[in-house]
């Protein structure tokens, strides 16, 4: 009975053009366009060397300190901050102008700095020449408050630069924001298994649909069939999923880190919460499968934002602000599953996911179960 | 007059559907616009870097007057000493650098012996750089301090070096006898106005093909003594209507929450080319419309084909953070054309005819594409009636 039930359900879901659709094929095409859209992103936090003219004039040349300052920042290598281009004010402004260049450095004999607009790369500029008139002045103020002290040392102490800061990490990954739209996306997915759940009830209550009524008729008890459809309507969900995890992984090149056995895990639970979601929907509402559907993709959509899919700090502001709401919604749950997993080292948020949702999955299922027993039709 | 009116029946009911991208349009628009205070450069400020600032030691007048410090180039941050909450504050760039001050740093700094203080930074970025910059710069001039003026105090020497890393160099603002216009909300409005509008127009279009494409309707339709003629130049007049409705709509909408800086040629430019982008989108929506053979596919036609423009042509994400790939592919959508043109013009300040030309440029290539679909449309059109009559 098992089987047949089994291949049969399988059968009816796969055939459902829609069904695949937007459970498989949707979150493929988004994540495409996700890629396209943000794989650049992160990269354009990076530091790139800043475009910057220097005006040769006289006071340029004969400033040796100044000379040597950008000569030690325009050196090529590791810590090269600037290619700087030498040259006369006039062509200097045209550069500026045409956003060529960042800005352009003239002394007068001050050190002066022209820029266009604000701006991370027109900060460190400024405080790159800041750094140079600071040291000039510091030696200056030791040499008139403490005339005794050693000149010599002094120099040699004002030209040294000791690094003061240290690089620490405690995370798995590197904090990569854009990583979290993907993360919802496979949230988006799992949920999207509502819309066979939703199927499943509209073929098994008889007052539904004409294949419900007609299997209503077959002596078959109707919790084993209803449970035999939910495998099948599974199997279904959690190979869409896998095959959406591993476009996401081999074609896309995303990062989840490398814990397998724990996404794996997460996705189950994924996938049961979101067809136990749709069962409850259309069990609990008695009107068109349309309006099931919109309750559904509704509430996803709505969840998906709160877990950061059209601006993934929306995540960090309702974790900060209402951590009661990212604990009730399961595409936050699920979103911060996988964030954990890549970027944290221990499991204990992981599984305080991985409980509620199971545990919602739970509340799920009995809300249908006690909606749908017992319902017996004298006439259809 | 049939035909037309009967065009805006079906369009009042598939109204549900299509009110959902408007809406969603129009508040998150709002919200936007809202949260966006205008902003008009006059003189130059620094730009702040958010940091996490954590003292593992106690406070002393030297992490005092660091703190002091740094705060002119960064804005202090409060988030809780705690592993995970530092970690989420800075995946999601609440702050874009964690700096902890270790026990006894004060002491052993005076001593002059090696001391580092821990940061957890976004690898490589240029906050963690110019954090860097301040942060060595503090230390460095306060240790040529600490080395040159034997038993100098705690306190002497935090007044020294904050008076000598107050000297800051002078920066000029440069805006090339231009009066500077905030444009970035504009822009940014007419850009996602692109997806919207390309997907409420599939849906609405779509929506009245599949009624007058429908086999048996459109042999009754034939059957009719109304002219063909009459009968197309309706369905057409239908279409620009609903088109042209939802052009001002959503433009209507523009001029209302952005009213100081829609008024002047930029606004008017942006109008301009969000309505040559409409005619284009018309003509696709046509073709698509044709194509699509029964509601299921509707929506996930739309859903697909807006999405997929936009996400290529930087609606979402400007341009310039896309890939060349992906400008290569954009570049045969006439999104792409639009998006680039509203960049364009929203820089503009300057009217003259050369700064004008590559805007003009960009609505023919967007006209042209209008054009070469709707030519495509009309063959596929012709090609149906063939094969079903």
């Amino acid at each position: 009975m098992f089987n047949h039930i089994f291949t049969t359900r399988i059968k009816c879901l796969l055939r459902d053009k829609q069904l695949v659709f937007w459970s498989l094929m949707f979150p493929i095409v988004l994540a495409t366009l996700f890629k396209v859209a943000f794989s650049n992103i992160y990269a354009s936090e990076a530091f790139k060397t800043i475009d910057i003219a220097v005006v040769s004039s006289n006071y340029y040349q004969e400033n040796v300190g100044f000379k040597g300052a950008i000569d030690q920042v325009s050196k090529e290598g590791k810590d090269k901050l600037f290619n700087v281009n030498l040259t006369s004010e006039k062509n200097a402004e045209d550069l500026l102008k045409n956003s060529k260049i960042e800005g352009y450095i003239y002394l007068n004999p001050d050190v002066n700095l022209v820029v266009k607009s604000e701006g991370l790369n027109q900060t460190v500029i400024k405080t790159f020449l800041d750094d140079y008139k600071e040291s000039a002045s510091t030696i200056a103020t030791i040499i008139a408050t403490s005339p005794n002290a050693n000149h010599a040392d002094l120099i040699k102490d004002a030209t040294t630069f000791k690094e003061y800061t240290k690089e620490i990490s405690s995370s798995n990954g590197v904090p990569d924001t854009t990583l979290n739209y993907f993360y919802t996306l496979i949230a988006m997915a799992c949920l999207y298994g509502g819309f066979s759940g939703v199927k499943e009830i509209t073929d098994i209550q008889g007052d539904l649909s004409k294949r419900a009524a007609r299997i209503n008729m077959a002596p078959v008890h109707k919790m084993k069939m209803f449970i035999y459809s939910l495998c099948a309507a599974f199997l279904i969900q959690y190979t869409e999923i896998l095959i959406v995890l591993g476009y996401l992984h081999f074609a896309l090149k995303i990062d989840f880190g490398n814990q397998l056995s724990y996404i794996l895990l997460l996705c189950f639970v994924g996938c049961s919460t979101g067809i136990s979601l749709g069962t409850m929907i259309s069990a609990l509402i008695k009107k068109s499968e349309g309006l099931k559907i919109g309750v559904l993709i509704g509430i996803t959509m709505i969840g998906s934002f709160l877990s950061g899919m059209m601006y993934a700090n929306i995540k960090y502001l309702v974790d900060k602000s209402m951590p009661l709401l990212s604990y009730i919604n399961p595409a936050a749950l699920i979103t911060d599953g996988f964030y954990t997993l890549y970027y944290y080292n221990n499991h204990q948020r992981f599984f305080i996911n991985i409980s509620i949702l199971t545990l919602l999955t739970i509340v799920f299922c009995l809300t249908t179960y006690f909606i749908i027993r017992r319902q017996k039709y004298a006439s259809i | 007059m049939q035909v037309f009116k009967v065009y805006f029946k079906i369009i009042k009911a598939n109204l549900g559907q299509m009110s959902i991208y408007l809406m969603i349009f129009l508040i998150m628009s709002l919200a936007f616009s809202m949260s966006q205070p205008p902003k008009i450069e006059e003189s130059f400020s620094q730009t702040k870097t958010n940091v996490a600032f954590i003292n593992l030691g106690e406070n002393t007048v030297l992490t005092e007057g660091f703190k002091q410090y740094l705060s002119k180039s960064v804005n202090f941050i409060d988030v809780e000493n705690k592993q995970n909450k530092l970690q989420d504050a800075l995946f999601f760039r609440d702050v874009d650098y964690i700096v902890t001050i270790p026990k006894n740093f004060t002491t052993n700094f005076l001593q002059g012996k090696p001391v580092e203080l821990q940061k957890t930074v976004v690898p490589n970025s240029t906050t963690r750089m110019y954090v860097d910059m301040a942060i060595n710069k503090y230390f460095n001039l306060a240790r040529i301090y600490v080395n040159n003026i034997p038993g100098i105090t705690e306190q002497n020497l935090t007044v020294q070096v904050a008076k000598a890393a107050s000297s800051g160099s002078n920066v000029q603002l440069k805006t090339f006898g231009d009066k500077k216009q905030n444009n970035a909300f504009a822009v940014t409005y007419f850009n996602y106005l692109a997806y919207s509008l390309f997907a409420i127009l599939i849906l609405g279009v779509s929506s009245i093909l599949i009624v007058f494409n429908d086999k048996n309707l459109k042999r009754r339709n034939l059957c009719s003594p109304m002219k063909n003629k009459s009968f197309n130049l309706q369905l057409i007049m239908g279409n620009l209507v609903f088109a042209f409705v939802c052009y001002v709509i959503m433009t209507g909408f523009g001029f209302i929450i952005n009213r100081e800086n829609m008024m002047s040629y930029n606004g008017l430019l942006l109008c301009i080319n969000a309505l040559v982008f409409t005619i284009a989108a018309l003509s696709i929506s046509y073709l698509v419309g044709l194509l699509i053979k029964n509601r299921n596919a509707q929506s996930a036609i739309a859903n697909v084909l807006s999405l997929g423009f936009s996400f290529l042509s930087g609606v979402f994400v400007p341009q310039e953070l896309l890939s060349d790939k992906a400008m290569a592919i954009a570049s045969f959508t006439p999104t792409y054309w639009y998006v680039k043109a509203n960049n364009v013009i929203g820089t503009l300040s300057n009217f003259s005819f050369d700064n004008l030309s590559p805007i003009f440029t960009y609505m023919l290539i967007e006209l042209g594409f209008a054009m070469a679909i709707f030519s495509v449309a009309l063959v596929v059109s012709k090609q149906k009636r063939i094969t079903n009559s």
